[in-house]
């Protein structure tokens, strides 16, 4: 007998939905203390210098300054922002307050104040004298003979390899064989809250840090460490997010602001400005990717050669990691006999490189999908023939890791997408008819369900059962405003059948919750989620446990429905969980409380094929996106709606990356987009309808066979609307964003 | 300089820096944080708030200009306890992740609404053109000010 | 600390004008101003904040000639009936400014006075022939050109101590058709890198006068007199919206000459020509 789901399916809005509505939300930014100080940070306005001299005394003698640090006062130790778990080994090679800067937005100094409008003052008092260096704003200068080194060490931080047969080989023989040139360029997460935090401390000598982040963890191990203090003196309390998408995954702000607190013994809140939000803490990171296959004429693809160049900004942070998982991820969607990938990892003049949305999967599936179609093309082969002949099939091996991919879909995602968008009928219409030319384009991407095969990856949980019946799920996850407490809400009501409403679930405070690996990975759903639901079907077991014991039957005779334990049978004879947590406690003298420790078995793809329809003016080089469907391979819609959602979002994120967004600098190293009024966001009237297809054909180990979204959501975006592009105008545009200028230089 | 001035039907007269920005004197001066800052420059329409009947970027007013006016910010909706029927249906179409744009789009909705308040599709989305967001690609957004457009 | 005079009336505004020095800042809209404060730290001495002048806001048309006070915000400006039917194109223009929200603060005296090469409102007032009136300390007004009052990018003749009150344009002939367009990075809420505002009458099927002004490609907007001489007179035909569009592009080609947006910007222009010849004349066959 199946059981029809209560809560699992169902749409809910946000946990805190009402609260946000009313304005009464809280998030870091909003939080005051009685004898709060306020911090401010002084960037370097030049792209590579020694700093000769810096002079603080104008700005000291300000009233209402209290401290200004600057290299000369602060730990020339050094740091890497992306360090997340213990033990993990990272090159450190960043500063809090440099000597020498190496972009436009490096951190120069720190100024602690009574107000804001005094440290903002006392920024513009600060003097400085640089002994300017040559600037290396592209890696193809970075790795020049004579390029002047970024840090020690040379410019190229790594070289990595992944390789599975003997892709250069067969290539190098091979007849019919392709080649591409593809670039994606560095982009700004564009979370509406900019980076912020607030640090309270208390004396004689402890902290807690209110920060929007992806690991609370990962903040408290950095700032200990390096402040030299004990992670249990250290307190980080995850608080609402303002959004994410990979931006706030680093430790930066919490820092320099812990720092901060230490040094004057104050609270602290630290507030980036949009600018410093664009250029000083991370960026999604720009590619370089020549990629080269070798086919046969049936158009099965049997060895691709990739070589990347990641542009990894200013600092390491962690660029040769996602040069690693970007490679990786060629493995997963398209089943390739012999693929090798090869990636260089190179410093340059510009903003630091981080974590973004995919991790290197929109990137390289951008590559991968402009040369498919380009294959396809060349071959005669439409676009959906070409890409089935070499999709991953259900249960296929992925070839690098030697793991299973579970449960792929993407063929469905392809052939069931296409006709819920009409693709044939939308060709058709493709090419130029007078001044406008339409487009159809498409694109397949995957992605990952967590850690698994790559580091620990695990989450534990405790959840509690109250007086009245009411559930507290005490984890250490981080809600990204995209759900995830809420979808814990539905797995735990759903196992317990209790009322939704009879469930809370606490974020990631590190003196409260227990361990969790982290918003990161696309592990959440898939990991977390499964967690909570082992923890719930534990705590259930406790319950007939309790019941066992007051009906004095054993627990296979009973049965839990709405909040109750009733016996088979006599289903009268019933208690409910309120009053057997309190005889629990009275009768029994015994907590019912569970604890779980789950780590990931699997790491099965999720997928997406993604159709976009354009329409270009030829004039004028707008492109619009006027239809868009995105066929998700989900497993299952823990919150339909929410899913829905996600994908939308993805999409709006992944258009503005293919056509509007970049962070560029001139070749001076001075950066060209500041705030939104030069990096423009594709807003309501430039964003289609997207039409989402949900398929669930669950089948792994998922909570109630659910596969991650949120980062596969933009994956396919970019390679979907570029494809329409050069659909419509018969042209093989590769480098993102396909801007009015670039599209009327191809046209013209 | 003093400055007489009425958000969310509450009157003040304050000695205020003319020189700050309007959602500085919320968030600061009168606590009101529901008011958000994104951009800081007038293109993401967090601070959007309702200035004599006409949405405006908070953060663009000087303080000096409100003097005399009515504004009305997002905790200025709720009534007795009760939610703007806006604020109820952006709740129920799942209009609302992270909540950030939440303030600024509910407001912008809510003068559009004012004045328009049939809007077609193109009327909606030019309404809140100047509110980003960036989770979820504005359909929910446009599914609740519809909701709430017809329903009045 | 800037110091900030908030006058309320034109005797006020007066004695604020003579309080101000080179390094004060007039308030409009704010939508400039508060802006470029806060990024570049600039600190007037004095802010005069006129937004609460009575008697700058009016749009009113006397004896044919179309008067506009210079605290019109851009939404006003959008949805005032007497300039829709007058000066359909400075409607249209201060409709495409930014936001809503900007054009809800937004004045055209500050979008004149701030002077940008792509400030969407000065093309149709240079179009238009459009006169600012300006009042000094003493209260003395004068009357200049708009096309004069701007010099070079964010720069205009306006000493420190006068202010644009009113602007002015004749707009006595019903016959005058008239339309704004404008293309930026997206299609809603953007910078213009290209602006044109187009002025024809038409009698019978002939041009009996057009005047056109383009912005975003110069230091400012200016009017394309030789465009205008080579179809006055004319009587379109399919070919004209073509002919336009290539006359347009030649004058965007003079006019920014060896500049990096000039590839992109010869192109578009003549889709924006193309377009706003058809808006504003009517071709003769369908």
């Amino acid at each position: 007998m199946i059981k029809k789901n209560r809560y699992i399916g169902r749409t809910y809005p946000i946990q805190d939905a009402v609260t946000k509505a009313c304005g009464e939300q809280i998030y870091a930014g909003d939080m005051k203390s009685p004898r709060m100080l306020y911090a401010k940070i002084l960037f370097s306005t030049v792209a590579h210098a020694h700093i000769r001299s810096i002079d603080t005394s104008k700005a000291e003698k300000l009233e209402g300054v209290v401290k200004i640090f600057t290299h000369a006062n602060s730990p020339a130790k050094k740091f890497n922002s992306y360090h997340f778990f213990a033990g993990q080994e990272l090159k450190e090679d960043e500063r809090l307050f440099t000597d020498k800067v190496r972009f436009v937005g490096d951190r120069v100094a720190g100024i602690v104040a009574e107000t804001e409008v005094v440290a903002e003052k006392a920024l513009k008092l600060i003097e400085i004298e640089y002994d300017e260096l040559p600037v290396a704003v592209s890696t193809t200068q970075a790795l020049h003979d004579d390029g002047e080194c970024i840090h020690e060490g040379g410019n190229l931080i790594d070289t990595k390899e992944l390789n599975v047969g003997q892709a250069t080989e067969i290539i190098a023989k091979s007849f019919l064989k392709f080649k591409d040139t593809i670039s994606t360029q560095k982009v700004h997460h564009g979370a509406m809250e900019p980076h912020v935090c607030f640090v309270r401390y208390e004396m004689p000598d402890e902290m807690s840090i209110y920060t929007p982040c992806q690991s609370a963890f990962a903040v408290r191990n950095v700032v200990a460490q390096f402040l030299g203090m004990n992670y249990c003196s250290l307190r980080v309390v995850k608080t609402t997010m303002g959004g994410s998408f990979g931006g706030k995954q680093h430790v930066i702000l919490e820092l320099i602001a812990a720092f901060l607190a230490k040094e004057t013994r104050s609270d602290i809140r630290l507030c980036y400005s949009r600018t410093d939000s664009i250029l000083s803490t991370i960026t999604g990171t720009a590619m370089e990717m020549e990629m080269e296959s070798a086919v046969d004429e049936n158009g099965k693809i049997f060895a691709t050669q990739v070589n990347a160049i990641v542009d990894a900004g200013s600092y390491l942070a962690n660029s040769v990691d996602l040069s690693i998982a970007a490679g990786k991820k060629l493995f997963r969607t398209y089943d390739i006999p012999n693929l090798s990938y090869k990636a260089k990892t190179v410093y340059t003049n510009t903003p630091t490189a981080g974590g973004f949305r995919g991790w290197g999967a929109p990137q390289i599936t951008t590559g991968f999908e402009l040369h498919v179609e380009n294959m396809a093309r060349k071959l005669g082969m439409d676009s959906i023939s070409f890409r089935l002949k070499n999709l991953v099939k259900p249960y296929d091996e992925e070839r690098l890791g030697r793991f299973s991919l579970g449960n792929a879909r993407i063929r469905e995602c392809l052939t069931l997408g296409a006709e819920a968008f009409n693709w044939s009928e939308k060709k058709k219409k493709s090419g130029k008819k007078g001044r406008y030319a339409r487009g159809a384009g498409l694109a397949c991407g995957g992605h990952v369900n967590g850690f698994y095969g790559k580091i620990q990856d695990c989450s534990s949980m405790i959840l509690k059962m109250n007086e009245d019946g009411s559930f507290i799920l005490n984890t250490g996850s981080h809600d990204q405003g995209c759900g995830t407490v809420r979808s814990f809400m539905q797995i735990v009501a759903e196992v317990l059948d209790v009322d939704i409403d009879m469930v809370k679930v606490l974020e990631a405070d590190t003196q409260r919750s227990p361990y969790d690996t982290g918003t990161f990975a696309s592990r959440v759903t898939y990991v977390s989620g499964k967690c909570a639901y082992n923890v719930s079907l534990k705590l259930r077991d406790q319950i007939l446990e309790t019941a066992a014991k007051y009906f004095n039957r054993p627990k296979t005779y009973m049965a839990i429905k709405g909040g109750r334990v009733y016996l088979k049978g006599d289903p009268e004879n019933q208690i409910g969980f309120g009053r057997l947590a309190a005889l629990s406690q009275s009768v029994y003298e015994n907590e019912i409380i569970a604890l779980e420790t789950y780590s990931n078995v699997s790491n099965p793809g999720a997928y997406a094929a993604h159709f976009a329809e354009v329409e270009v003016d030829t004039q004028t080089g707008l492109v619009r996106v006027v239809d868009y469907l995105a066929s998700h391979d989900v497993g299952k819609a823990i919150n339909r709606g929410m899913v829905e959602a996600q994908i939308q979002g993805g999409v709006q994120m992944g258009i503005g990356y293919a056509l509007t967004e970049e962070i560029k600098t001139d070749a001076a190293g001075n950066p060209k987009s500041t705030n939104f009024s030069s990096y423009h966001l594709i807003n309501a009237p430039d964003m289609p309808d997207v039409k989402t297809l949900i398929l669930e054909f669950g089948g792994d180990d998922g909570p109630f066979g659910a596969k991650s979204v949120g980062e596969l959501a933009i994956v396919p975006v970019i390679a979907a609307v570029m494809n329409a592009v050069n659909d419509a105008l018969g042209t093989h545009l590769c480098h993102a964003p396909l801007t009015p200028e670039k599209i009327i230089a191809a046209i013209h | 300089m003093k400055l007489n001035f009425v958000v969310n039907t509450k009157k003040y007269n304050l000695d205020i820096n003319p020189a700050l920005r309007l959602l500085d004197v919320l968030r600061d001066h009168l606590n009101m944080t529901g008011t958000k800052e994104g951009c800081g420059e007038g293109e993401c329409g967090a601070c959007t708030v309702i200035m004599n009947g006409k949405a405006v970027n908070s953060c663009l007013v000087m303080a000096s200009q409100i003097n005399g006016k009515e504004i009305q910010t997002i905790e200025g909706l709720r009534k007795n306890g009760e939610m703007d029927l806006l604020q109820e249906k952006f709740v129920e179409h799942g209009a609302i992740q992270c909540g950030f744009c939440t303030s600024g789009m509910i407001m912008s909705s809510k003068a559009l609404l004012t004045e328009n308040p049939s809007p077609d599709d193109e009327a909606i989305k030019q309404g809140i053109e100047g509110n980003l967001c960036r989770c979820s690609g504005y359909v929910q957004i446009l599914n609740a000010v519809k909701d709430a457009s017809s329903a009045k | 600390m800037s110091n900030v005079i908030r006058p309320e009336t034109m005797d006020e505004l007066r004695s604020a004008l003579d309080r101000t020095t080179p390094f004060s800042k007039f308030l409009a809209g704010g939508t400039d101003l508060v802006v470029a404060m806060r990024q570049s730290g600039l600190e007037p001495d004095t802010i005069v904040d006129l937004s609460g002048v009575s008697g700058l806001k009016f749009i009113e048309r006397d004896n044919g000639m179309m008067r506009i006070g210079a605290l019109v915000t851009f939404s006003e400006l959008e949805k005032n009936e007497i300039l829709r039917k007058h000066a359909f194109c400075l409607a249209k223009a201060a409709s495409q400014v930014g936001s809503v929200q900007i054009r809800n603060m937004g004045t055209l005296g500050g979008n004149v006075a701030h002077a940008s090469p792509a400030g969407d409102c000065i093309t149709p007032l240079v179009m238009l022939g459009a006169t600012a009136v300006i009042m000094d300390k003493n209260g003395d007004c004068s009357e200049k050109k708009v096309s004069d009052l701007i010099l070079s990018p964010n720069k205009t003749s306006l000493t420190h101590d006068a202010v644009i009150i009113e602007f002015r344009f004749e707009a006595n002939d019903a016959a005058y058709r008239s339309d704004f367009i404008k293309v930026g990075s997206r299609s809603t809420v953007t910078i213009s890198k290209i602006n044109i505002a187009l002025a024809c009458k038409m009698e019978q099927n002939l041009v009996v006068d057009i005047k056109v002004a383009l912005g975003a490609v110069g230091i400012k907007p200016f009017r394309d007199y030789e465009t205008e001489h080579a179809f006055k007179g004319m009587v379109p035909n399919d070919n004209s919206a073509g002919l336009f569009a290539s006359a347009i592009r030649k004058r965007v080609e003079a006019s920014i000459p060896g500049r990096s947006s000039l590839a992109y910007k010869r192109h578009a222009v003549e889709g924006l020509a193309f377009d706003i010849f058809h808006s504003v004349l009517r071709p003769i066959s369908g």
